[in-house]
């Protein structure tokens, strides 16, 4: 982030009033150094002339020719404090600069072309650089920020190639209705959260999260929950450096889930078919009858008793991730550019079934980026950025859904229908083999080798245009910019389908000694169709102009901003229901802030936002978004000074302000009463004609309009100990107000459809602590330890529901996320138990209520369970989240690593095979330690005929804290280990510099208390078809040329 | 050159703050809502608005009423609305658990699968209120406003008498179309408000409609006379009916008035019935479809009434369905008919089966039905053949006209055979084909066809009903014999149908009551018929059963032997399971106004 100096120290040049002599036409020359020796890469410019600048080479040595009269330059090198050197009588100048170990002169990005100093910043702010964030091979942006910034919120539900990236919030969640996503900024320009995913990490600079009201009102209506800057690298004055980077990466699933083998299986099911009373012999006669057990036992007849692991035998052991980056970077005094090529291959994790079918079925993921960055300064006072990327992403999958009636593969492998015990994959003539039966699901092996692939391509292309017009003839200081972006996304789809009964499968039939095909009557395989759609096509125009303003005044910093802004976007959906979301949307706004710094001590910030959009109603189209935020500088103070001398920098801060979400989660014309036409109508007529209907609609409401959150943050910046240690800590409470809620105390008896209305409140509170401790060891040893951790707990304040029977039972008062549902109360262990402890209504003892059920607890002490006896268990979203990273470097070698974890939260077990729910398929060790009389003591699962009351059944109705339980978790989420060979050995190889390197994304997880092999990070409830986490790892060489 | 610069980015900034400024800007909206002002200015668009209102009217017998907005709101699951209402009681079994867990009596007022009726109900209500307040400024012919309005006010007493068949006395709304929300008190008139106030509305409807007679081709289907006239009748026999009146399932003060119309037994309601049900039979325009003249089909009529065409003379109020379908027949026909894709829906349980009488018009308890229990299926009631599918019966063959066997069995192995006893399939053993068109090819079946929601065999026995309950037995038999002869039962030497000389009154109830079950079968009547008597105690309750049929021994007389099973304990909770909870959150928003029903 410090490459940002750069634009600072060109205002910075242009502010100072000059007065100096000519020494035009004279040429100077030397070397920039450290302590340690020469510094290559250092800027020297001419103050008078910004853009009058060489960069000095591997020796630090550089030769400037002056065109100004001042005599005056500049020496910049990121990390160093920069200095301004009289050169009026010198030819030969030598610098040795010093490190900024402060971080005084670091600039923080906040968006819309503002920067500031982090000395003077006065709001909430983390950030990350590219260099960490390439640490992480994980194709997805996102999933590198997980346990860096204190703030940062995600939960990566997928490993899916090409959809791996993680949900994420800012600060938790602070609305129960509309959008939790941050805004995203990527070069002033908004992304949707989808395409954060699809960014090159090779691009990026620098990642800001923007937290409190301080920084974010200025995005007005979007600002509420918070905003994530994206900036990309840009070039700088000299030769051209060319880097050449290739990463082959193993990918292999973090957990692979443990089953059962069918004889286990088996057992269990006749266990649970005694327990129901049935008769096994002649239910599953197959199974049970005469020696059938034994050869399950045995696997001595592998065809007709088969002992299939379908996971095993449908995935590979790894996949392959594979990554090439070439960039190339360099400019002049008028043009400077940055070019980026990327391409990334993500493997997916099945076998490789349909590669003799000619066609690729496998889940994949290829993307291709691309990025060139141009700054032209055609004078002194101008400056021109052109920037245009483009990403183009394919992404593969399975056509399986058609062959299994509507589920993936990887659904039926977690839902357990896949019976490891009813057929082989093949039988011995090499026919696939299947089952009719409704059972199990079809044999997956022929659904991935013959049922054709999905495939999805995403377009995205996006051109930034600005200008940045020095105005010192005006006022020293002042400065007009304008900005037009324009981005277009346009994705479309081309499917391969066989249909699921064109397949050709086999059964045997024993008793004719004859394969039969599963679909009757097929002979033959049946012919792939091929298929396409374009499934979007968006485009999104902003435009901005504005002015800034900043200038000393001795000790008095005033700063200024005004900007006008509109976005428009347009968006053709497909699929005409959601017509309404998706109608072209217009915002149009002001911003205008001011700061002021006395002394870089005293920090004073207005910002307000007035904005507009054409969701509402005329009178409600415009609000304010008001914030204000101070700092004092303590640090500088002489008593803190001259008393507490192992303090380096000491700031405190508060900001408050009001910020808005303007994803209201509503349709976009809302406030309107609009009639629906198309509804359903009757048939009349002794010939029947058809009439359509038309019906009132949703009432309108005028009145409709953003919600808004109040944000309040405080924090103190510290550097101790010679900056060895920093610290931030911050406090924050958001209170949301506005939240779209359909009234809930409406009669129903009105009859007419209720409108959302302004009426929620919800509460987000919480603190944030970051330490980061650096030193050396000696000369050589450098290291690094950085902990972050982030609290974040909300409450609904309000939203207008009616009383309830118990109060228990009121969503108000309880988190967002809140999860209601029945306390598990052990199991019923004896039948006194059974007979006298409360039960379900519908429950029988001994019929549909056995001994080793789960028992809940009575809340209302009625003696009977039923919905009134829930109450709230816990909050699906973490409220601690938090990173530990440590690292050292010791010559050319570095190595460092992070911990990720969350806590505080509950996941959902009962999913798929976890809850016995398909006893004749798939069962896991977990169901193993069943309540049975002998076992009753140590059971950890109840006893297996039970389906509704133990909540086998799926639906959901009796869940209660026996399956929802605490997801907490310590993720090892990364590690990089690299060597640079010695220059010495580089030029051997006619290259600069060589950097080799292994990394790892997701190694493993250190700490889980879950039962089962669920990641934790799993969707709350239901894990059908998700794609397993992937661990990477990861080996690269890097080339600089 | 700067200058230029300059004044370049001062002009684009102040074109776009003019631009952002000035009204009409580009905030302003995009789409022109379609008004209220706007529907109702506009013909087709006002009859559109109407026609939408009729669309819910065939929920107790539509055979998949979630396409026809029954799943609108929350119920169990909406999958459980994929069915007939008739899988609610002991006549049928559903493939869905929300059946099933409410016959096990496990519903709550959170769960109970009808929950969502109130608020549609109450929708459908609005709607009539808004097209009758608006329905003015169309541009319709005055004479056509009157009846359109007729149609509307119909509807809206259509749906309260749907309000007050599951809730009981609810609360009326009148004339309200108001956007603002309301401020009226939330509580429930009485039952016997509810009852006079639709009567009212039906009489001042009837008089602005049509006769069945009189209305033109193109509008059969909407709402008549008649159709006001029966379903009046339909309310006033259940008004009289026990549970209604006299023994009310609470005799709690504050609740009895909103359940009962009448807390002490009060016979005059039964003459109000039998009047109302009289008055229906005297129209010319009705007649109980009749065709005897088949010696291979006895009581043809009851099989030509369903699937003879849309139009009648016995169907009163219908609900229309597209030309050229066979929704019936896909719902309800075993796969080795309708092709294996398609699930089966509605099984028919042994209970009902048990309903169906002999040939002779004796029940099959009677000890001189001359019933077997080793041949069940033999010389039983004409209806039967005409309603259920058992195992060995016959019927069209799938594809051409060929008769062919129906298999329902279980091998030794209990593996089934044909389409026998299988989840997804038939639960119970058998199949339903009432209403359905068995005599062609299902692949080249297109039945024409309406749903009768009302038709003139209720009114027939209604009128049997009542006048039996007033005492007078032998004009009850003569109407209920109506009903016998066009079913083709034997009349007998003795020309009774199967009725004993001198049968009392108690003896004759029963019989009636039996017969609504076996006319009425998968027609949606059940639910409520055994509720207005309370009867539902011992017919909704106890088990729900279902016959696995196998081979025989070799040479023994009959082929298969039967087995009767039970699918499902039913349990009756009196007095909570006689009516539908009020959706307990409306009972929260009322702050307690709104006074539960007994049990709930």
């Amino acid at each position: 982030m410090k490459k940002y100096i750069k634009i600072l120290a060109l205002f910075v040049a242009l502010v100072a009033s000059h007065s100096a002599f000519a020494q035009v036409g004279k040429t100077i020359s030397g070397t920039i150094s450290d302590n340690s020796g020469p510094l290559p890469a250092a800027t020297i410019f001419e103050k008078e002339f910004t853009n009058n600048g060489v960069s000095t080479d591997e020796n630090g040595k550089f030769k400037l020719k002056l065109r100004g009269q001042q005599g005056i330059i500049v020496v910049k090198s990121i990390g160093y404090l920069s200095q301004e050197i009289n050169v009026s009588t010198k030819t030969i100048v030598n610098v040795s600069l010093k490190e900024d170990a402060t971080g005084l002169e670091e600039v923080v990005v906040l968006g819309v072309g503002q920067t500031t100093k982090k000395i003077t910043l006065t709001g909430a702010v983390s950030s990350i650089s590219g260099t960490q964030i390439r640490q992480s091979p994980s194709a997805s942006l996102q999933n590198s920020l997980a346990g860096r910034l204190p703030g940062f919120f995600s939960q990566q539900r997928s490993g899916q190639p090409g959809k791996d990236g993680a949900d994420f919030q800012i600060r938790g969640i602070s609305t129960y209705s509309g959008g939790t996503t941050p805004l995203i900024i990527v070069d002033d320009v908004e992304v949707t959260s989808d395409q954060i995913s699809l960014i090159d990490q090779n691009e990026v600079e620098n990642v800001t999260i923007l937290k409190d009201a301080s920084t974010t009102a200025v995005y007005g209506v979007r600002g509420a929950n918070g905003v994530i800057i994206i900036t990309t690298r840009r070039g700088a004055s000299g030769k051209p450096t060319l880097n050449f980077k290739n990463e082959t990466g193993l990918q292999t699933p973090t957990q692979r889930p443990v089953i059962n083998d069918g004889y286990t299986t088996l057992n269990l099911l006749r266990e649970r078919l005694a327990g129901l009373y049935t008769n096994p012999l002649t239910s599953y006669a197959d199974y049970f009858s005469g020696d059938n057990l034994q050869h399950y036992l045995t696997n001595d007849d592998p065809y007709n008793h088969p002992n299939i692991n379908w996971w095993d035998e449908v995935m590979k052991k790894v996949s392959i991730q594979n990554r090439i980056n070439f960039d190339i970077s360099g400019g002049n005094n008028t043009v400077k550019y940055f070019v980026n090529l990327g391409y990334l291959y993500q493997g997916g994790l099945f076998k490789d079934f349909s590669e003799d079918q000619g066609y690729n079925s496998n889940y994949l993921y290829n993307r291709y980026n691309f990025r060139s960055n141009i700054d032209i300064t055609p004078n002194k006072s101008l400056k021109i950025k052109i920037d245009l990327s483009g990403r183009f992403g394919v992404t593969n999958e399975p056509n399986d859904k058609p062959w299994n009636n509507g589920g993936t593969t990887f659904q039926y492998l977690w839902n357990g229908e896949l019976s490891s015990f009813l057929y082989p994959i093949y039988w011995p003539n090499g026919l696939i083999a299947s089952s009719s039966s409704s059972l199990t699901k079809p044999n997956p092996v022929a659904n991935l080798m013959y049922s054709g692939y999905n495939r999805s391509y995403g377009n995205n292309i996006s051109a930034v245009t600005s200008a940045n017009q020095q105005l010192d003839f005006i006022t020293p200081g002042l400065s007009a910019n304008v900005l037009l972006a324009f981005s277009t996304d346009y994705s479309f789809s081309s499917n391969l389908t066989r249909n699921s009964n064109e397949i050709l499968a086999y059964t045997y039939d024993p008793a004719t000694q004859r394969y039969n095909p599963v679909t009757a009557n097929l002979y033959r395989m049946g012919a792939l169709t091929r298929s396409s759609s374009s499934t979007l096509t968006k485009k999104n125009l902003n435009i901005r102009a504005g002015l800034n303003y900043n200038r000393d005044f001795g000790k008095h910093n005033i700063g200024g901003l005004a900007l006008i802004n509109r976005t428009t976007s347009t968006v053709l959906p497909v699929g005409a229901s959601t017509v309404t979301l998706l109608d072209p949307y217009n915002i149009q706004g002001f911003t205008g802030k001011i700061n002021y710094a006395y002394n870089q001590k005293y920090l004073l910030d207005l910002t307000a936002a007035y904005n507009g959009s054409d969701r509402f109603e005329s009178t409600k189209r415009y609000k304010w978004f008001p914030a204000v935020s101070v700092g004092w500088n303590l640090g500088e103070e002489s008593f803190v000074k001259d008393n507490l001398k192992f303090i380096d920098f000491f700031k405190i801060r508060a900001a408050y302000g009001i910020t808005g979400n303007d994803n209201i989660g509503t349709t976009t014309f809302a406030y309107q009463k609009t009639y629906t036409t198309g509804a359903s109508g009757a048939i009349f007529g002794e010939t029947p004609q058809s009439y359509s209907g038309i019906i009132e609609p949703t009432l309108g409401n005028t009145n409709i309009t953003w919600m808004t959150t109040e944000d309040f943050n405080a924090g103190i910046d510290m550097k101790l100990f010679n900056n060895k240690l920093s610290v931030t800590v911050d406090y924050f409470r958001k209170l949301t107000k506005d939240i779209l809620t359909t009234p809930g105390l409406i009669p129903s008896s009105f009859g007419g459809a209720l409108p959302p209305y302004n009426l929620g409140r919800v509460q987000n509170r919480g603190y944030e602590l970051d330490l980061t401790y650096r030193d050396k060891i000696g000369d050589n040893i450098e290291f690094f330890v950085n902990s972050n951790l982030t609290f974040a707990k909300n409450k609904v304040l309000y939203r207008d529901e009616p009383a309830y029977l118990y109060d228990g039972l009121a969503l108000t008062g309880k988190p967002v996320s809140a999860v209601f549902q029945y306390t598990y109360d052990g199991f019923y262990q004896s039948l006194a138990d059974l007979y006298t402890a409360p039960r379900l209504a519908a429950s029988t003892p001994l019929s549909s209520l056995q001994l080793g059920s789960v028992k809940y607890k009575d809340l209302t002490g009625d003696g009977i369970i039923n919905a009134n006896d829930k109450q709230y268990i816990g909050n699906n979203n973490p409220n601690y989240t938090g990173g530990l990273s440590f690292g050292f470097s010791y010559k050319g070698f570095d190595i460092s690593t992070l911990f990720q974890g969350s806590f505080d939260y509950i996941i959902n077990m009962n999913r798929g095979a976890f809850a016995y729910a398909r006893a004749d398929r798939v069962s896991v060790p977990w169901n193993l330690n069943r309540w049975t009389p002998v076992n009753a003591e140590n059971a950890t699962f109840p006893e297996l005929s039970g389906s509704a009351q133990n909540g086998f059944d799926g639906s959901g109705s009796y869940w209660s804290t026996f399956w929802f339980v605490k997801g907490d978790y310590i993720r090892w989420k990364n590690f990089e280990l690299g060597y640079r060979f010695p220059s010495s050995f580089s030029k051997k190889l006619h290259v600069n510099n060589i950097r080799v390197y292994a990394n790892g994304y997701n190694m493993g997880i250190v700490y889980t208390k879950l039962p089962t092999s669920v990641d934790p990070e799993s969707a709350l409830t239901s894990s059908a078809g998700e794609y397993p986490q992937q661990r990477v790892f990861n080996f690269g060489v890097q080339f600089g040329l | 050159m700067k200058n230029k610069i300059f004044t370049s980015i001062l002009v684009i900034a102040g074109s776009l703050l003019i631009y952002s400024c000035k009204k009409g800007s580009s905030l302003d909206p995009k789409v022109e809502p379609l008004t209220e002002e706007k529907v109702f200015a506009d013909s087709a668009m006002t009859f559109n608005f109407l026609n939408n209102l009729y669309w819910n009217t065939g929920l107790d017998i539509h055979s998949y009423r979630n396409t026809i907005g029954g799943a609108t709101g929350t119920g169990p699951g909406s999958s459980d609305w994929n069915d007939s209402f008739e899988t609610l009681t002991s006549n049928a079994a559903s493939g869905y658990s929300g059946q099933d867990a409410f016959l096990k009596g496990t519903a709550t007022s959170t769960s109970h699968p009808l929950l969502a009726m109130w608020a549609l109900m109450y929708r459908k209500i609005r709607g009539a209120n808004k097209f009758m307040a608006n329905v003015g400024s169309s541009p319709i012919s005055a004479g056509r406003k009157k009846v359109l309005t007729a149609e509307a006010r119909f509807l809206r007493a259509f749906y309260y008498q749907m309000l007050t068949r599951y809730y009981g006395g609810v609360q009326l709304v009148g004339d309200l179309i108001s956007d603002d929300f309301p401020t009226y008190e939330y509580k429930r008139n009485t039952y016997k408000e509810c009852v006079d106030y639709i009567a009212s509305e039906y009489d001042k409807a009837a008089a602005d409609l049509p006769s069945s007679a009189t209305i033109e081709a193109i509008n059969y289907g909407r709402a008549t006379s008649g159709a006001c006239k029966a379903l009046k009748a339909r309310l006033l026999v259940a008004a009289a009916s026990p549970l209604f009146n006299g023994s009310p399932a609470s005799t709690d003060a504050s609740i009895a008035p909103l359940i009962a119309y009448s807390t002490s037994y009060d016979a005059s309601l039964w003459q109000k019935a039998a009047d109302a049900c009289k008055a229906v039979i005297d129209l010319p325009e009705y007649a109980l479809v009749v065709d005897n003249s088949l010696p291979a089909y006895p009581g043809n009529g009851f099989w030509k009434l369903f699937t003879g065409g849309r139009k009648n003379s016995e169907f009163i109020f219908v609900y229309n369905l597209a030309a050229g379908g066979k929704t019936l027949e896909t719902a309800w026909f075993p796969r080795s008919i309708s092709g294996a894709g398609d699930l089966t829906y509605m099984n028919p349980t042994q209970n009902v089966v048990d309903a169906f009488g002999m040939a002779n018009g004796k029940l099959i308890s009677d000890g001189a039905s001359g019933y077997n229990v080793l041949d069940p299926y033999k010389n039983r009631d004409p209806r039967f053949y005409y309603s259920i599918l058992y195992n060995q019966a016959t019927m069209t063959n799938r594809t051409t006209t060929a008769q062919t066997t129906i298999n329902i069995y279980s091998d030794a192995n209990n593996n089934r055979v044909g389409d026998g006893l299988q989840a997804y399939y038939t639960k119970t053993g058998y199949y339903a084909r009432k209403m359905c068109n068995d005599r062609v090819p299902y692949t080249s079946l297109t039945v024409d066809r309406a749903l009768p929601i009302i038709r003139l065999a209720e009114v027939v026995l209604g009128y049997a009903e009542a006048l039996n309950e007033l005492g007078q037995t032998e004009a009850a038999v003569i109407q209920l014999n109506k009903i016998r002869d066009r079913a083709g039962i034997n009349s007998g030497a003795d020309g009774r149908y199967g009725i004993p000389a001198g049968a009392s009154k108690e003896q004759l109830r029963t019989l009636i009551r039996n017969e609504y079950r076996v006319e009425f079968f998968a027609e949606g009547h059940w639910f409520y018929d055994t509720r207005r008597w309370k009867t539902a105690e011992e017919t909704e309750n106890g088990n729900s059963t279902l016959i696995r049929a196998k081979p025989g021994a070799t040479g023994s007389t009959y082929p298969f032997v039967y087995s009767i099973e039970n699918r499902l304990e039913m349990k009756f909770l009196a007095p909570a399971m006689y009516f539908v909870p009020i959706p307990l959150a409306e009972i929260l928003k009322s702050k307690s106004l709104l006074i539960q029903n007994p049990g709930w």
